[in-house]
């Protein structure tokens, strides 16, 4: 082979991975001072609500339409079109309104989904990020407009279709969550039990906050802990939560664009040359951010409801108070108890995982046993 | 027996063994005290940024030395068409296993060496409160992610003789094509089926993606 | 005594053609058997087999009284082999390599095995890499014989090297077979030096055994007639005829094997005139016995 053929195709697949990458980056945003990037966001509100209500219209108008089939177990019911989804994919859809129905019940007890129960429609459509490579999926929706769906790609089990089911039932069930809870919660309230990955994020995020109260409760501080997620009153959040150094930390975290040089200028002092006063000026200059995030915080109020057993959902509707207050009576349980539980159970999902344990490094030692018999056998 | 095929192998790999080594121990070394010296006290997502800078050269390693370590003994008794463990007076079998073992033991070397360049780059920094220095448990995780691919690479070049880079090439434009369709358009094929399958507990390959971190929560 | 190597109907197919076909030799214990034939003829393919470093397709072998291949690695502690391409790993020196084959024969003899390396003057720590032919093949050598075998196979042992380091390599080879009775398998396109040292002869071509015979019958056995007024085809012969040309007129040239004498008597009877008989040298009798076996099957001689 020649030696331009032979450079070409060695470069055919790292070429071909970097295109694959090009294209599936996501794009960078333009530099822009503040009040432009304010601007354009109010702007942008504005046309989202527009959209918004047209969307709804456009998707209650497109649900009316689709044909009456259904199905129902329990508290489920579910509309589609028997034609449209073909018979496997409808004996796949029965299965998975049994296996909903059932997680339904277990994870949401008695709460509030409907007067009749929840309806959902299923549909089934072209899916993909470009139309000519597209693929079937299906569709769940919440029925009444609320412009909610799930996408469930293929391979379309029994299992992706019932999870696609119960995660809609989820928002029904969380629907009456009171504002304040919502809002404390940054208006993320899951409605299906966290998993492991959940509460190890959570661990990691108390585990390496910037915040001093985020450390006490690391300690076994429970006020600490209940400061760190936001759950008291603080007059001064920024002097509460953080020490000097967390400032700085603080404003060290922000990303400055170049296209504001007085802020650049303020973030080189604090960060390079360590002048508190300017660190705790510019660390004022913008919303204190509580510190543990939305996600560690979801897991108290997923605690919350787990500990509530099958009211949880109904005593979310009902209580009132802070959101201490409302998740400690969800609980059932007193609100230093239910931030010191939940505190145990961070604590529990710390990873541990640089050392191998005892069965991954038997597994590997088993891998490490079969490659080297298999290289035994044949002679080549 | 083992002593003399494990003396030959180190002695052909010993010019290597030594770069594993310097990289093993400069590489958190290094890494660890010029990444720390930028990190503010309490930006400990910070911290744990360089530490996992750290813990994915650490892991390239393991697979270099790997790789390093299975190629050559094949090639050099390839090359003579294996006429010469043919001809002593033990199984094929029995041979194979005693070069598969002699390289698993060159392996802790340079495990060893992580160990002790984690030591002393833990030691010389100040770790923030709540994380810790885990040089032991790095050490481990590199000896075993080391051995599992050296492994691997030892049983394709036995098995697949002269044709091993070959599949080796095929199999990764293969597991590419099929993790970017997976990813790009959502089509589920066998083989990222099957890549997932390696690369996720329990599979084989799973302890690459794992907790590379010297220091850590 | 039984024989050291008993090979029977050994078939190996390398690729779609087959590299041996239908082979069956003895080895007898105690002697030196000469493996002839010219280059690609499949000698040291038969070799591997017998060693089994290849799989035979057919056929069995027995070698040391050992099954070949499920017994092969017991009869290999018994066994000295010096490859055609020397196995030896060039970044070891001469010591190490020694260290490093002694691990694996409970009968390495470290005396013998130093005293061969003085007697080869080679020195203890030098590279094998930086070795040259001649010291290569000698080291070969040593670590062949060092364990004291009962069989050594040797695959063209003096090819490249040079007079001075073939006569040590020999006249090594030579005491220990004297010493030790010792069986030799020794395979070569060396002719006149198997002469000297085989007492066995095979003979190889084209994937086959031709021929195999003592020594004395190889050397002295195989004869060119000069006949006038020749028989003509037909008939059962006293002799084996490996060839027949026409030289002049009237008159022949008949290579035969398995003559003696008294077979003048069958030229008398048959009208014929055996004008002179011809002693061929070994090179001379192998050259015959090759254009023998690559005729087609039927003919024993050509027409000019």
């Amino acid at each position: 082979m020649s030696e331009p053929r032979r450079v070409v195709r060695g470069l055919t697949l790292p070429l071909a991975i970097a295109l694959a990458s090009v294209m599936a980056a996501p794009r960078v945003s333009t530099a822009q001072s503040t009040a432009q990037y304010r601007a354009r966001l109010i702007a942008a509100l504005r046309d989202r609500h527009a959209l918004r209500d047209s969307l709804d219209a456009l998707h209650a108008h497109r649900i009316a339409e689709v044909p009456p089939d259904s199905m129902s177990s329990g508290r489920l019911h579910v509309r589609y079109s028997k034609a449209t989804l073909g018979p496997s994919l409808d004996a796949t859809l029965r299965g998975a309104v049994r296996q909903a129905a059932g997680d339904v019940d277990a994870e949401f007890g008695d709460a509030q989904i409907g007067d009749s129960g929840a309806v959902l429609v299923v549909s089934r459509v072209n899916w993909g990020m470009f139309t000519a490579l597209g693929f079937d999926a299906v569709l769940v929706e919440l029925s009444g407009g609320r412009g909610r769906m799930s996408p469930v790609r293929s391979p379309i089990t029994e299992r992706k279709l019932a999870d696609a089911l119960v995660d809609m039932i989820g928002t029904l069930a969380t629907d009456g969550v009171p504002a304040n809870v919502s809002r404390w919660a940054g208006y993320h309230t899951p409605a299906r039990p966290l998993t492991h990955d959940d509460w190890e994020a959570a661990a990691l995020d108390l585990a390496t906050s910037n915040s001093s109260v985020a450390r006490t409760c690391y300690s076994g501080s429970v006020a600490g802990c209940e400061s760190a997620l936001g759950l008291t009153t603080v007059r001064d959040s920024l002097s509460e939560w953080y020490t000097p150094e967390g400032w700085r930390a603080l404003v060290a975290s922000w990303n400055v664009q170049p296209g504001d040089p007085a802020l650049a200028a303020a973030h080189a002092e604090c960060v390079d040359k360590k002048v508190m006063a300017t660190c705790e000026r510019l660390a004022r200059s913008r919303p204190v951010p509580v510190p543990l995030d939305m996600a560690t915080r979801s897991t108290l109020f997923n605690l919350a409801i787990a500990r509530g057993g099958r009211s949880a959902y109904a005593k979310l509707r009902s209580a009132h108070g802070t959101p201490l207050e409302v998740l400690s009576a969800v609980a059932g349980i007193a609100p230093d108890a239910l931030v010191d539980d939940w505190r145990t159970h961070t604590l529990a999902s710390v990873p541990h995982g640089v050392r191998p344990g005892a069965a991954e490094a038997t597994v590997l030692l088993a891998w490490t046993a079969l490659f080297g018999f298999a290289a035994t056998r044949r002679r080549s | 027996m083992f002593a003399q095929v494990l003396y030959t192998q180190w002695k052909w790999a010993r010019t290597e063994l030594v770069l594993y080594v310097l990289a093993a121990f400069l590489i958190p070394t290094i890494i660890i005290r010029t990444g720390f010296s930028y990190v503010i006290t309490y930006d400990i997502h910070s911290a744990l940024g360089v530490s996992t800078l750290a813990g994915v050269c650490l892991a390239a390693l393991a697979m270099l030395c790997a790789f390093g370590l299975a190629w050559r003994p094949y090639i050099l008794d390839a090359g003579l068409k294996h006429v010469g463990p043919l001809s002593l007076p033990v199984s094929w079998g029995a041979f194979v296993r005693m070069r598969f073992l002699a390289g698993a033991t060159l392996l802790l070397i340079p495990a060893a060496a992580v160990w002790f360049g984690g030591v002393l780059a833990a030691a010389s920094v100040t770790i923030p409160p709540t994380l810790h220095a885990y040089p032991g448990g790095l050490a481990i995780r590199f000896y075993l992610a080391s051995l599992v691919a050296y492994a691997a690479a030892f049983a394709l070049q036995y098995v697949a003789g002269k044709h091993a880079v070959r599949v080796a090439v095929i199999v990764l434009v293969v597991v590419a094509v099929a993790e970017i369709a997976a990813q790009m358009i959502g089509f589920s094929s066998i083989v990222a089926g099957a890549w997932n399958m390696l690369t996720n507990w329990p599979g084989p390959f799973a302890v690459f993606a794992a907790r590379w971190m010297l220091i850590d929560v | 005594m039984t024989d050291a190597i008993i090979a029977r109907n050994v078939t190996y197919r390398a690729g779609r053609e087959f590299a041996i076909r239908d082979l069956s030799m003895n080895v007898p214990s105690g002697s030196v058997y000469g493996f002839l034939g010219p280059n690609g003829s499949g000698k040291t393919t038969t070799l591997r087999l017998i060693l089994g470093m290849l799989p035979i397709e057919d056929g069995t072998i027995d070698l040391l009284g050992h099954d070949v291949p499920k017994g092969v690695h017991k009869a290999l502690a018994k066994i000295g082999y010096v490859p055609e391409r020397l196995h030896l790993y060039p970044q070891l020196t001469v010591e190490e390599t020694l260290r490093y084959h002694a691990a694996f024969y409970a009968d390495w003899d470290h005396a013998r095995a130093e005293s061969l390396r003085r007697e080869f003057a080679l020195r203890a720590e030098q590279p094998v890499d930086r070795l040259s032919k001649g010291e290569s093949g000698k080291l070969m050598m040593l670590v062949a014989l060092a364990h004291n075998p009962q069989l050594l196979v040797l695959d063209e042992p003096t090819d490249g090297l040079d007079p001075v380091v073939r006569r040590d390599v020999l006249a090594a080879l030579l005491e220990y077979v004297s010493s030790r009775s010792a069986t030799v398998l020794i395979s070569s396109h060396l002719i006149h030096e198997q002469e000297r040292i085989c007492d066995h002869v095979g003979v190889m071509d084209g994937g086959r055994l031709i021929a195999e015979m003592p020594m004395t019958a190889f050397r002295g056995g195989i004869k060119r007639l000069r006949v006038s007024r020749p028989p003509v085809e037909g008939g059962s012969l006293p002799f084996t005829l490996l060839n027949r040309g026409v030289t002049a007129g009237r008159e022949e040239e008949w290579v035969v094997r398995g003559w003696q004498p008294a077979m003048r008597e069958y030229f008398s009877a048959a009208e014929s005139e055996l004008r002179e008989v011809i002693d061929l040298d070994l090179e001379e009798s192998f050259v015959e016995l090759l254009r023998s076996a690559r005729k087609p099957a039927g003919t024993a001689g050509e027409a000019s």
